[in-house]
């Protein structure tokens, strides 16, 4: 059976959850404890989508207040991009509409999800509330710890990229 | 060993090349860092995940080009660290240049761990801080409209009794008036009817108004000097004659102990007694009701008093004690039936006890009758005469030797009519206004020894008039005394009057006794 390779980078402010996100979908695996991210640290997982062997090779990139800062040599051949903020944090996405609009503008063809994590610290009103302030649509609403839309997070940007 | 041979051997185990064909598969290599037999492939696109993707990137570079990769963590191996790479094309292969900066990331790791731990923790605490400054503006919100909810039932309140009292007055006053005519016995018990009918809408009313002042909080107990003596011997007057109408035995029992002179509100511990002896005698038609009070505990200035009123009527069942004390209870359905009342008696009794710091309680048992008792805290006072007390036996009525000129300012003609009739049965010379305005131009031309005012009138109500009279009109004129007499009876209506200048207040329907008392007392 065929294996494809794809780079996939994730991004975002520090502390919005980035690696317990990666960590939970392929070690599946969670902690409490925050360990701030320096440069890249790279893991793979191969997903099954529609019987091709996708190898995912995610790039959990250190986190910094603007997509502007990352070098650009961290997104070079990547084939699909996350966009991650912490729905605990309003500073964590007061500015995401310029933050989706540069990466769009940056990666035209690249699939990208727009992903709200830590939904376990948030009760369901507040959330429809953060939701309903937001003039960006959300594509998943995760949580790492508990796992919750993870896989499926994961999943979808695969078949996009194998589009 | 020479500078240069030193920074030879420090740069050579910091660094290590690969030298790979254009598959990746490794050609050559000083294997400083990761030695040959710890490697576990020889293609360096199989070493680690970064190099599988950074072939992907390696696409769009021609030859003699490279990039930089810097601090990426790699495990490759037994070895684990965080290395800067260089990669450079070739044109029949690659290099791969690894350079140690390990101790050095993980310095600048635990400083950005530190920097950014203090950044988030900030920002939670502006989010919580935010969330609470948020919360309390729900909050102000909501009490703002509860606020504006009481203002509406409490102006409801206000315009029904004014409403109810207006034609009260004229009911019940005129049904004085025709009692003190020539009259058959017939006529004189239909008069009886009424007055009672009217008596008992008053006494609903009231409880209505003071069910509403409990509810919003807004009922408070004045602490004035006062003698229970006189409290007792007002019920006995007032129900004296009743218990001779319903043959019932009627006692009175007080405690020499308690002291002469208390501190407290004695129209509300009347009002408590009034409530329950009421129930006393509509529940009650043959035996005896007993009224007393005892000393139960003295504390410096503080006595504790219990009063109970015992019956021997129907009595309450066991089940439905507790029920009787609830707003709009009654102990059941028939009693409504049978007896009539709001239900709101017992549950305003039991307020005004507990806003006295006592407690109320029930003894009874059906067909055996019933002992309510009730504890109040009062203040014990000085042992002379409360200022401002008559100590003149004699009936007002019989005081009234000088025929006084009133000025009547009310609108209603009816209500105009009686007071007219009730002050020329004083022997007073009436003039009658029908608002502010005229009251003035009434002022202007004539001298009163003193104005009955209304409140709510056309034209200029009460308080303008008033307030006219006091600052506007020079000379003995400004100083007259002005009674309220007004249907308005809610809570803080008197203390209004009191601030715009007038002297007294006398609440709709009136007690004709009462008025002249208070007129003989300004004039």
């Amino acid at each position: 059976m065929s294996e494809v390779s794809k780079k996939v980078a994730i991004l975002g402010q520090y502390g919005v959850g980035k690696s317990s996100l990666i960590r939970q979908f392929v070690y599946r695996k969670f902690s409490e404890k925050y360990l701030t991210t320096i440069g890249v640290h790279v893991q793979k997982k191969v997903l099954d989508i529609n019987g091709t062997q996708l190898a995912m090779i995610i790039w959990d990139l250190e986190g910094d207040t603007s997509v502007g800062k990352v070098r650009p040599s961290y997104l070079m051949g990547s084939s699909g991009l996350i966009y991650v903020f912490d729905l605990s944090r309003p500073h964590t996405y007061a500015d995401i509409n310029q933050e989706i609009d540069l990466l769009k503008s940056e990666f035209p063809n690249e699939p990208l999800k727009i992903v709200g994590n830590k939904k376990d610290l948030i009760h369901d009103v507040d959330l429809d509330q953060i939701l309903a302030n937001m003039t960006i649509s959300c594509d998943f609403i995760t949580s790492a710890k508990t796992g919750e839309y993870v896989d499926e997070m994961f999943y979808t940007l695969g078949e996009d990229i194998l589009k | 060993m020479n500078l240069s041979e030193t920074k030879e051997q420090y740069l050579n185990t910091k660094a290590q090349f690969f030298l790979t064909n254009e598959a990746g598969e490794i050609q050559e290599s000083d294997y400083t860092l990761f030695a040959e037999e710890e490697l576990p492939d020889t293609n360096i696109f199989r070493l680690h995940p970064f190099f599988e993707s950074s072939l992907l990137a390696l696409s769009g570079l021609n030859a003699g080009e490279s990039f930089n990769m810097p601090c990426i963590h790699l495990k490759i191996g037994p070895r684990e660290g965080i290395y800067d790479l260089s990669i450079l094309k070739l044109k029949s292969g690659l290099v791969f240049t690894l350079f140690d900066f390990t101790d050095h990331y993980q310095y600048s790791q635990s400083l950005l761990q530190e920097r950014n731990e203090s950044i988030i923790h900030q920002q939670l605490l502006e989010a919580q801080n935010k969330a609470i400054s948020l919360e309390k503006e729900i909050l102000d919100m909501k009490n703002e409209e509860l606020r504006r909810q009481q203002g509406f039932k409490d102006q409801f309140l206000a315009n029904m009794s004014h409403e109810i009292r207006t034609p009260l007055n004229a009911i019940l006053g005129f049904a004085n008036l025709l009692l003190n005519t020539k009259l058959t016995s017939n006529q004189v018990q239909y008069l009886n009817a009424i007055n009672m009918s009217g008596e008992n809408l008053l006494v609903i009313i009231n409880d209505i108004l003071d069910f509403s002042k409990v509810a919003a909080g807004k009922l408070n107990i004045n602490e004035v000097q006062f003698e229970l003596s006189k409290v007792f011997v007002n019920l006995r007057n007032n129900y004296s004659i009743k218990a001779l109408q319903k043959r019932l035995d009627l006692r009175f029992d007080i405690d020499p102990e308690i002291p002469d002179y208390l501190v407290g509100d004695p129209i509300r511990l009347n009002q408590i007694l009034t409530n329950l002896m009421e129930n006393a005698f509509k529940f009650t038609d043959h035996g005896t009701i007993i009224l007393s009070a005892r000393k139960v505990q003295q504390e410096y200035q503080h006595v504790t008093l219990e009063f109970s009123v015992s019956d021997t009527g129907i009595g309450i069942d066991s089940s439905e004690q507790q029920k009787i004390f609830d707003s709009f209870a009654q102990a059941h359905d028939q009693i409504h039936i049978h007896y009539g009342g709001t239900g709101l008696g017992l549950a305003i009794v039991k307020k005004l006890v507990g806003l006295m710091q006592g407690e109320i309680q029930l003894e009874s048992e059906p067909g055996k009758g019933a002992t309510f008792t009730f504890t109040v805290v009062l203040g014990i006072g000085d042992n002379f005469k409360p200022l401002g007390e008559s100590t003149d036996i004699q009936s007002p009525l019989q005081k009234a030797k000088k025929s006084l000129k009133v000025l009547l300012v009310e609108d209603v003609p009816v209500n105009q009519l009686l007071a007219e009739k009730i002050l020329d049965g004083f022997g007073f010379k009436v003039d009658v206004a029908s608002d502010g305005k005229s009251a003035l131009e009434y002022l202007q031309k004539h001298s009163y020894d003193l104005i009955l005012m209304d409140l709510q009138m056309p034209e200029m109500d009460g308080y303008e008039a008033t307030k006219f009279i006091r600052n506007k009109i020079e000379g003995p004129k400004s100083e007259i005394p002005i009674i309220a007499l007004t249907a308005h009876a809610m809570q803080g209506e008197r203390e209004q009057c009191i601030k715009v200048g007038m002297n007294d207040y006398v609440s709709k329907p009136f007690d004709p006794q009462q008025l002249f008392e208070k007129i003989q007392r300004l004039v």
